[in-house]
Formats: C-alpha cells, sequence, structure tokens
C-alpha cells in the first residue's frame, strides 16, 4: 500500500532546520517522531482507499525540493503585490509566501478580540496554546503528508479567538513558483461562541510549484467558522491542503472550496464532531479544463448525538479534467439522531472528462438519518432556448447556466463579502461580466 | 412587420403547422385562439428559434429579413420577443444581472457600449413599477421561488426592459388571478405604440376584455381558419371551438 521513496532529503531538511530555527523543546519533539513517521510511512499508493484517484508519487518525483525556505523574495515584491490591494487599516491580511510568513506583505490589528501572529513568532515566544495545539488534533499522523509537514513546517499562521469575540481574516497562500515545496501549518483555537472568517486564495506566481498545507482546528462550545478557500493557481501547482477539525458542542464549521485552475488540488477535511448539536457543513465547485484535476477527500466522524453535516460537492468538467468526491460518514455508536448527507453533482462538458464520487457510510447507530446521492447534470436545450432568446449568446447562455449550477454551494455560504467574492470569480471564471 | 407565408413545420416527423399565413403590421395587436394542440404554441417558438422543429417549406419576413436563417439570439437582437408560458428558473443570476446581460448583449449587437450602472438601475425601476413589483425583486434569482403569477409578471418585466418591436405572449394569461391578469395586462397596454406589434396566444377570451386586439385569428389543425376583429374573440367565448371545427371539417 506504500510506494518507497528516497526519504533523506526530508530528514536532512529537518535537522537543517532544528538547526536554524529556535523551538520550543516539545515542538523539537513532536517534529523529530513526525519524521520518523513519514519515514516509516512512505507514501500512500493508488491501492490506499483514499488515494484511489491520484498518484502522490509521481508528484514527489517531480523534483520538488523541501529546503529551508528564506524570507528573501525581494525578486518578486513587485509581482505579489499584484495580489494585494489596498484594504483598510483595520483588516487582517496574512500573506505567506513559499510557506513562510511575510511581515513585510501582512497586516495585522492589535485586539484584545484575538492573537493573530506568524507561527514561527508564537513559538518561539513560547504561546503555550500555539505549542499544545500543533498535532494534538492530527493525532497520531498516520497520513504521509501529515507527517511530513508536521516535521518540516517552518511557520504559518496561528490564531485564537477569544470567548465571545469575533475576528476576520484574509489569507494568501503566494507560491513564487521555484520548484520548491511549501508546508505552511496554520493553528487555530476559537473561544466559546467566537466566530473566525477566513478568505484563502491560493495564487502561483509563475512556473510550478507543490504545497502540503496542513490546518489543526480547535473549537469551543458555541463556536463558528466559515472558511472559503479559492484554489485558482493556474495550471501547474500542485496543492495539497490538509484541515484536521475538532468541533465542541454547538460549533458549527463551514468550509467551502472553489477550485477553478491547478495541476492537481487535493482538499483533504477530517472533521471530528464531538459535541451535541454540532453542524459541519462542507462545499464545493470546481470548474476545471485540460488535464487538471481536483481530489476532495471529506471524512466526518459523528461522535455525539444530535450532531448534523452536509456535504455538497459540483464539478464542471471540460476537457481531460477530472473531479474526485470521496466522502465519508461515520457514526459512532453514541451519536443517535446524527443527520448526514452527501451530495455529488456534475456537469462533463467533454467525453474526456471524468468524476468519481465514492461515498462510504460506517454506521454503528441505530436511529440516524444518512443519505448519498450522485447525479450528472446537462444543461437542457429549454433552457439554453431562454436565455438565448433575451438575446444572449448561446456561449454566454451556457455560462449563466453553468455559473446557475454553482449557485446552491455559493449561496450556502452566510458572510455577504466573503459570498460575494466568490460569486466574482466564478463569474469571470466562466468569463461572465456583471 | 411580419409576413408569415405558407409555413409548414414538423417535430419528429409530425406535421404540427399545415400551410399557416398570417401578416402583422406595426401598431397592431393580434390574438391567436384555438383548441389545445392545435400548433399556437408551436408557432411562437418557431417565430423565436426553438431548436426541434424541422422546417418544410414556407418563409418568414421579419422586417423584410429571413426570420428562419437566424439563431434565437440574434432573433431577439433584432427586436422579437417571447413571453414564456413556462419561465426556466436561473438560481444565483439576479434578475438586475440577468436583464443587464440581456440588455448589454443586445446593444453589443448593435455596437453600442454597455448600458451605465446608472441608467440601467433608472430603467429597471421604471419597468419594475409597470408590472407593481416589489425593490426586493432585483436582487432575487431569475424566477426562482416565484409564484406562477409572478413568473409570468416576470416576463412582461423582461418585455418591458427589453422594448421589442414584435412580442409574442404565449399563453401568458394562464394560471393568472383577476390580480395578476389585469397588472399584465396594463403592462402589454402602457406598453403599446405605434411602432411595435404583439400576438396574443390565448385561449380565453377574459385577457383579450383588457388587451383588446385589432385581429382576432383562430388557430384549427396547424392553419388560421378564421380571422376578425374583437368580436370574434366574443364569440368563441361564448359558442366554444365546435363550430369552427365544424366550419372547417365541411370544407
Amino acid at each position: 500500500m506504500t510506494t518507497i521513496i528516497e526519504t533523506s532529503i526530508y530528514s536532512q531538511t529537518l535537522d537543517e532546520l532544528l538547526e536554524t530555527q529556535q523551538l520550543p523543546e516539545e515542538i523539537v519533539q513532536k517534529k523529530i517522531s513526525a519524521i520518523q513517521k513519514f519515514e516509516e510511512l512512505g507514501l500512500p499508493s493508488m491501492k490506499h482507499e483514499e488515494w484511489k484517484y491520484t498518484y502522490l508519487a509521481k508528484v514527489f518525483k517531480k523534483g520538488f525540493t523541501p529546503g529551508i525556505q528564506t524570507n528573501n523574495n525581494n525578486n518578486y515584491s513587485e509581482r505579489i503585490k499584484e495580489y494585494l490591494p489596498a484594504i483598510s487599516s483595520d483588516k487582517n491580511r496574512l500573506v505567506i509566501v513559499d510557506g513562510i510568513f511575510s511581515k513585510e506583505f501582512s497586516q495585522i490589528n492589535t485586539s484584545t478580540e484575538y492573537h493573530i501572529s506568524s507561527l514561527a513568532d508564537a513559538w518561539e515566544n513560547n504561546i503555550q496554546t500555539a505549542t499544545e495545539l500543533f498535532t494534538s488534533i492530527t493525532k497520531q499522523q498516520d497520513r504521509a503528508l501529515t507527517a511530513l509537514n508536521s516535521a518540516l513546517c517552518q511557520d504559518g499562521v496561528f490564531i485564537e479567538v477569544a470567548d465571545e469575540c469575533t475576528a476576520q481574516i484574509e489569507l494568501l497562500l503566494i507560491h513564487t513558483g521555484q520548484m520548491q515545496m511549501s508546508m505552511p501549518r496554520i493553528l487555530i483555537q476559537i473561544g466559546v461562541n467566537g466566530y473566525l472568517s477566513i478568505a484563502e486564495q491560493v495564487i502561483l506566481l509563475e512556473n510550478s510549484s507543490f504545497s502540503n498545507v496542513v490546518s489543526e482546528i480547535k473549537t469551543a462550545e458555541g463556536a463558528m467558522i466559515e472558511w472559503v478557500k479559492i484554489q485558482d493557481p493556474g495550471a501547474n501547482m500542485y496543492h495539497f491542503d490538509s484541515c484536521y477539525v475538532q468541533q465542541a458542542t454547538k460549533s458549527n464549521y463551514h468550509c467551502t472550496t472553489v477550485s477553478l485552475s491547478g495541476e492537481l488540488i487535493r482538499n483533504n477535511q477530517f472533521i471530528e464532531i464531538q459535541g451535541e448539536n454540532a453542524h459541519a457543513d462542507l462545499g464545493g465547485i470546481s470548474i476545471l479544463d485540460n488535464k487538471e484535476q481536483t481530489d476532495n477527500l471529506i471524512i466526518i466522524r459523528h461522535s455525539a448525538p444530535n450532531t448534523t453535516s452536509n456535504q455538497l460537492y459540483k464539478n464542471i468538467l471540460n476537457g481531460e479534467s477530472t473531479g474526485v468526491f470521496n466522502g465519508k460518514i461515520v457514526v459512532d455508536q453514541i451519536a443517535q439522531k446524527t443527520n448526514a448527507f452527501q451530495s455529488n453533482k456534475n456537469i462533463l462538458l467533454s467525453d474526456d472528462a471524468a468524476a468519481f464520487f465514492r461515498p462510504q457510510l460506517e454506521i454503528f447507530a441505530d436511529d440516524v438519518k444518512c443519505s448519498h446521492g450522485a447525479t450528472s447534470y446537462q444543461i437542457e436545450d429549454h433552457e439554453l432556448f431562454y436565455l438565448r432568446s433575451r438575446g444572449i449568446s448561446k456561449e454566454l447562455s451556457r455560462s449563466l447556466l453553468m455559473y446557475a449550477f454553482a449557485a446552491d454551494v455559493v449561496e450556502e455560504i452566510e458572510d455577504t463579502l466573503l459570498r460575494e467574492g466568490v460569486k466574482s470569480k466564478i463569474a469571470s471564471k466562466l468569463k461572465i461580466e456583471f | 412587420m411580419i409576413q408569415i407565408n405558407n409555413l409548414h413545420v414538423s417535430i419528429e416527423g409530425k406535421e404540427i403547422l399545415k400551410g399557416l399565413n398570417l401578416t402583422i403590421n406595426k401598431g397592431e395587436v393580434h390574438a391567436i385562439m384555438g383548441p389545445n394542440g392545435t400548433g399556437k404554441s408551436t408557432l411562437g417558438n418557431v417565430l423565436s428559434g426553438k431548436d426541434g422543429y424541422t422546417i418544410s417549406e414556407g418563409t418568414v419576413l421579419f422586417e423584410g429579413i429571413d426570420l428562419l436563417e437566424l439563431e434565437p439570439e440574434e432573433r431577439a437582437q433584432m427586436g422579437l420577443f417571447l413571453a414564456f408560458q413556462y419561465p426556466v428558473e436561473i438560481p444565483g443570476v439576479s434578475n438586475a444581472n440577468f436583464l443587464k446581460a440581456s440588455i448589454n448583449e443586445i446593444r453589443k449587437s448593435k455596437d453600442l457600449a454597455p448600458i451605465s450602472a446608472t441608467d440601467f438601475l433608472k430603467l429597471m425601476r421604471e419597468k419594475m413599477e409597470l408590472v407593481e413589483m416589489k425593490k426586493d425583486f432585483i436582487s432575487r434569482s431569475v424566477n426562482v421561488g416565484f409564484s406562477g403569477g409572478e413568473k409570468k409578471r416576470n416576463e412582461i418585466l423582461q418585455m418591458a426592459m427589453l422594448d421589442p418591436k414584435l412580442a409574442i405572449l404565449d399563453e401568458t394569461d394562464s394560471g393568472l388571478d383577476i390580480d395578476a391578469l389585469r397588472i399584465v395586462a396594463n403592462g402589454v397596454n402602457k406598453l403599446r405604440t405605434e411602432e411595435n406589434a404583439f400576438i396574443i396566444i390565448t385561449h380565453y377570451q377574459r385577457l383579450l376584455d383588457h388587451i383588446v386586439p385589432d385581429f382576432v385569428h383562430v388557430m384549427y389543425d396547424g392553419k388560421i381558419v378564421k380571422s376578425g376583429d374583437k368580436s370574434l374573440a366574443l364569440e368563441l367565448e361564448e359558442k366554444g371551438y365546435d363550430w369552427i371545427k365544424d366550419e372547417v371539417e365541411a370544407v
């Protein structure tokens, strides 16, 4: 089930990292055990049930190098600034360049409501939560990419939202495209009834890049997260994103991925619903062409009664592109009255495009409602005719109907600004000008 | 404005229109009545360019141009409008955005710059008043969650916004209550000018109480079998269609 690759380069990188970076002893220990775990696991082969459609070793053989990143991006400053429109001074913008937090491009407002900093700073300043949270949700690291990130992450973001408080963040993951591997870590803890919204964008400046970002999110009672990930890096990006979420009573986790380009985008969501009346809502829309692929793996574990989850993933696939949705719902025996749904809808615009849906249900409780369904959708002639009869060209009519197809994923986003942002991205991808 | 000459149309091998003739001049309102399944809606669809019909014979000239050669959007850009019997829902696309797209596509076809946001909003507000639409309508998705009456009013709103030369109303009155019927009819009446024309396809006289037609035609078996003025509609309301069928079959 694993593929053997040369791993010494990764342990060498860790040695180098531990020499150059001052880290709390606890973190050092966690990193050492993570690299051991990674070497032990190797890379998953396509026989691994979570990797049926994505051949990870092939990506690793493309020659991306781990290596210690220095925050020396002067050559790219002007290019990076193009992605940073002016924002008002009360906003928070976090910019990560090749896995390293950029103080130059970020803007953080100090507030009593939250603590936001680079992860390197949080560790250097011995912030207890940042040390404790690290690997507390990924746990035994039984996934190779997660173990690799735990071992080699140098930096990232640390966010702590206080009880009853709110934070709103713009997060940019920028890759300069120098064949480097970037592995930022994002640690988030939200207090009782706290609220966090994140508008994330994945950007590639040129050539090709590999990123392996891991987030750990811990919620207290009643906490809410609204996270929108806009993934439009262009063709040569290999982007692996894993979110590990631990949900307390009455918490709400809502994550929407909008994948508009990328050679390979893998989105993992590992969600543990541990408190009653908590809800997880996962949505995704991919609009792909050529040989692009998105692979969404969602595993939701209901471990408390009266919890709900909803997964809605849609693909619009052209060329030889591929959309994968692998959704697993586990309902523990204690989790009575669980409601869990998964749905996959696809528009295939070409004969060579492919959509794969693997629903998996593991239910150990008896009083639950779980369902899954997949449908393929075609733009109907009578719909097209309606739009064309209003003077709209056939091409734009088709685009508008595809936009309409994506609408229910997008309409779920409660934050108006985030929602409008996503809508305009999708519209421009479909060449619609509103 | 439009001359339909000996139009023969079939769908999946079945002939629906069997030599239809109709000429409409600007400033005129024509009502087309007739029993179910006689080809009334087919006529509207064929004139607007819907796919799936085979035209075996006949010509249609719209403003002197061969209409049947044109794509549906080109016909709309020339000033033809069909108010649908069953309008399509478009989730996530607001009425404002939809109409802006429509107006700008039509403007583009005439080499005109896109309409300014201010002009558009002004126009939309003015026309919404015409069909008594509430303000929140601007941002609602096209036809999503609309009642039957709202959908039909929306068709009239779209017509008002696009200001067509020839509008075809395909059973716009079906499923409308008295108030919605009055609103739709008022809308049409206010849009009537000396320069445009209307084809009103309907089963019933009641819409024609509100929109007074210049001509009434009866369709039966794919042809117009009787034409007259507004009094013909009253006669049909009173006597039904059977006497027409009898007359046709007696010939």
